[in-house]
């Protein structure tokens, strides 16, 4: 309660109520935009806040990184084109929504999910901050492969009612991830000759190419001089009822996403798609999602706006970045002369207050903004189908390019548009090559780091209570559906 | 020529899975290659280990499907090309932007690039294309070059110098 009040007094001067909103509008708009993320506007404006002080300068780059991660999911849902990479899950069901006419609803409670996740995730950084921090470090090794690998069993599960597709989709996205050099010994797979490839499938052009220009390369199928009819709503925001419906997916999702986001190098993207999975696994239908339903847009978005708040913890109680905004933050906070870690809490406590005050009043105007935003977003979506399907090939040229300036990602972008749609005209799944690409790195890096800590001892993963629960959870995820099938099967016959 | 290409299509259950135990065998093949420091392969896995497992296990799974399609009757169910023309054509127009970018520029090809194509998949309200050119034009090197300073090919030639007037 002291950091809240000493947070207060230092934030509540003109200059940092003006440069937070800046920074929420700044925000909106990056994280809005394919090919601007929230970290590398932070990182654009880093040198611009050498002129302001340490707390103003933070103040703008918290309103930035906690509202960029929710409007990722805004293009996310309207155009299969998430602005971010944390949105990517919130592709799934978010634009079944909007193709069954319901873009509003569906922009309501990615809004509603990220302002509930944001906000608790401030709170949780406000009260626990240097306790959580700790037991996150923790968190090892063998933990993190076993939540990966339950991750891709159970979004391969729901592979589009067939669960071979689903895993062979999932092995391609992992497959991909090995591409490149191998960060444990430097050798080099599968890179041709190429030298971008040396650095990986970088999964910002796959994710562009595999939704939305697959999805472009089928609009354009239809009649281009035409609008999509779009259901009209009073309210954006989700009703009481459905509320009271999602309140135990943003129970499940928050926590989970303010925990995966303070474990050092994990980030927001991959808390979207574990909480995800976790919804999927626990749902009672889970072969609804991926065929747009609620559930689908808040576990992702509650979890991944929980985890950006969560990646701020590590960074200011640690030092340690817990995702690649943290990181150009700590650098900020750094180059203006402060030194992160427990003594911050101690010297600075009105600086530390004013951070996670920030964050909080970043979350709430979420709400209070996003409705003006969604309605001109949602008016771009009248536009005939031509000119919106051109809108979505620029939008992921750029897109691509942008991430690491190279031609090569344009041509990647591209390239996976067209395995894309040839994937989904056949009913193969594309979550779950993407899910493998982005956590196919962590996957294998966190098994190999496992084995190398345990002197090559694969026990590792069954001798440590938490990473042996995760891994026998995710083998029935993958056993239970097969066993059933089976049964049927055998019943079956036996009837015959 | 159209026939040949919807009973391809129609065979996707086969072709798909086939393509991937093609292409994974080969990479499984090229995966004996990887080698690394044996320290750390003794206590651990090598950089071949994951490449291998996932390829054994995409041919595993796409020799999996093509039984399950064989069993079937092997066409796959999947709806039409309504138009294929337009899917060709913005096939062609992604292949040629992205060939183009490097020698003709961002500034100059993308307004040529969105009208071209717009015109070529039947756009043919001129205010769309006109409105629709410009606007997007301008957001795009407003944006990205101009204020995001992403360094966007400037293309060679006249078209650099053209690009240099602007970003």
């Amino acid at each position: 309660m002291d950091l809240f009040i000493l947070g207060a007094g230092e934030l509540f001067t003109p200059a940092n109520i003006g440069w937070l909103l800046a920074g929420v509008f700044i925000g909106l708009i990056a994280g809005a935009t394919p090919g601007i993320s929230g970290t590398m506007m932070v990182a654009i404006l880093l040198p611009l806040t050498f002129g302001l002080g340490p707390l103003t300068a933070l103040v703008l780059m918290t309103a930035i990184y906690a509202t960029a991660v929710f409007s990722g999911s805004i293009t996310a849902i309207l155009f299969r084109t998430p602005g971010a990479p944390e949105a990517a899950a919130t592709v799934f069901d978010g634009y079944e929504m909007t193709k069954q006419g319901k873009p509003h609803e569906a922009l309501g409670h990615a809004m509603f999910a990220s302002f509930l996740g944001g906000t608790f995730g401030a709170i949780v950084f406000m009260l626990a901050a240097p306790q959580l921090a700790r037991v996150a470090l923790k968190f090892g090794s063998p933990e993190i492969f076993a939540l990966i690998l339950f991750t891709m069993v159970a979004v391969a599960s729901i592979g589009g009612g067939n669960m071979l597709k689903g895993l062979l989709c999932a092995f391609f996205g992992l497959f991909l991830a090995t591409v490149g050099m191998d960060v444990i010994t430097g050798t080099y797979r599968y890179t041709f000759g190429v030298p971008i490839l040396a650095a990986g499938v970088s999964f910002i052009p796959a994710i562009l190419g595999l939704f939305a220009v697959s999805e472009a390369l089928r609009m354009v199928q239809g009649a281009v001089s035409e609008t999509r009819a779009i259901k009209k709503v009073k309210t954006v925001l989700p009703r009481l009822g459905m509320m009271k419906r999602l309140l135990p997916t943003y129970l499940r999702s928050a926590p989970l996403g303010v925990f995966i986001g303070a474990l050092p190098g994990v980030g927001a993207t991959t808390a979207s798609f574990v909480s995800y999975a976790t919804a999927v696994r626990f749902s009672k239908e889970p072969e609804k999602f991926g065929t747009g339903i609620p559930e689908g847009i808040a576990a992702p978005e509650t979890a991944n706006n929980t985890a950006a708040m969560g990646a701020m913890v590590p960074m200011l109680s640690l030092g340690i970045p817990g995702s690649a905004t943290t990181a150009v933050m700590l650098a900020a906070i750094i180059l203006h002369g402060l030194r992160p870690g427990p003594f911050l809490f101690i010297r600075e406590p009105g600086f530390v207050g004013a951070i996670m005050l920030t964050a909080i009043i970043a979350n709430i105007l979420i709400i209070a903004v996003s409705p003006m935003f969604i309605r001109f977003f949602t008016r771009v979506f009248r536009l005939p189908i031509g000119v919106l399907g051109t809108v979505i090939l620029m939008l992921c040229v750029v897109g691509g390019f942008a991430m690491r300036n190279n031609i090569a990602d344009v041509w990647m972008v591209f390239l996976f548009g067209i395995v894309g749609y040839v994937l989904e005209r056949h009913k193969f799944p594309l979550a779950p090559v993407i899910i493998g690409l982005v956590l196919g790195q962590l996957f294998e890096q966190e098994f190999r780091r496992s084995l190398i800590l345990a002197h090559g001892n694969p026990m590792t993963f069954f001798t440590r209570p938490i990473a042996a629960s995760i891994i026998a959870i995710s083998l029935l995820t993958l056993l239970v559906p097969l066993f059933r099938a089976l049964r049927r099967r055998l019943s079956i016959s036996k009837a015959k | 020529m159209k026939r040949f290409f919807q009973n391809l299509a129609g065979r996707g259950e086969l072709i798909i899975p086939l393509s991937f135990i093609l292409a994974s065998a080969y990479l499984f093949y090229l995966a004996f290659e990887f080698r690394g420091a044996f320290v750390m392969i003794k206590q651990g896995v090598g950089p071949d280990f994951f490449p291998k497992v996932f390829t054994a296990l995409m041919m595993f799974l796409g020799l999996w499907l093509i039984y399950n399609a064989v069993k079937r009757g092997g066409v796959s169910e999947f709806e039409k090309v309504a138009n294929p023309r337009n899917l060709w054509v913005t096939i062609a127009f992604m292949i040629a932007y992205a060939y183009l970018l490097e020698i003709v520029g961002f500034v100059v090809l993308t307004p040529i690039w969105i009208a071209a194509y717009m015109l070529a998949i039947g756009m043919r309200r001129w205010t769309w294309l006109l409105g629709a050119t410009v606007i997007f034009s301008v957001f795009l090197i407003l944006v990205f070059p101009t204020l995001m300073l992403i360094p966007l090919p400037r293309g060679v030639g006249i078209f650099r110098e053209i690009s240099l007037l602007v970003y």
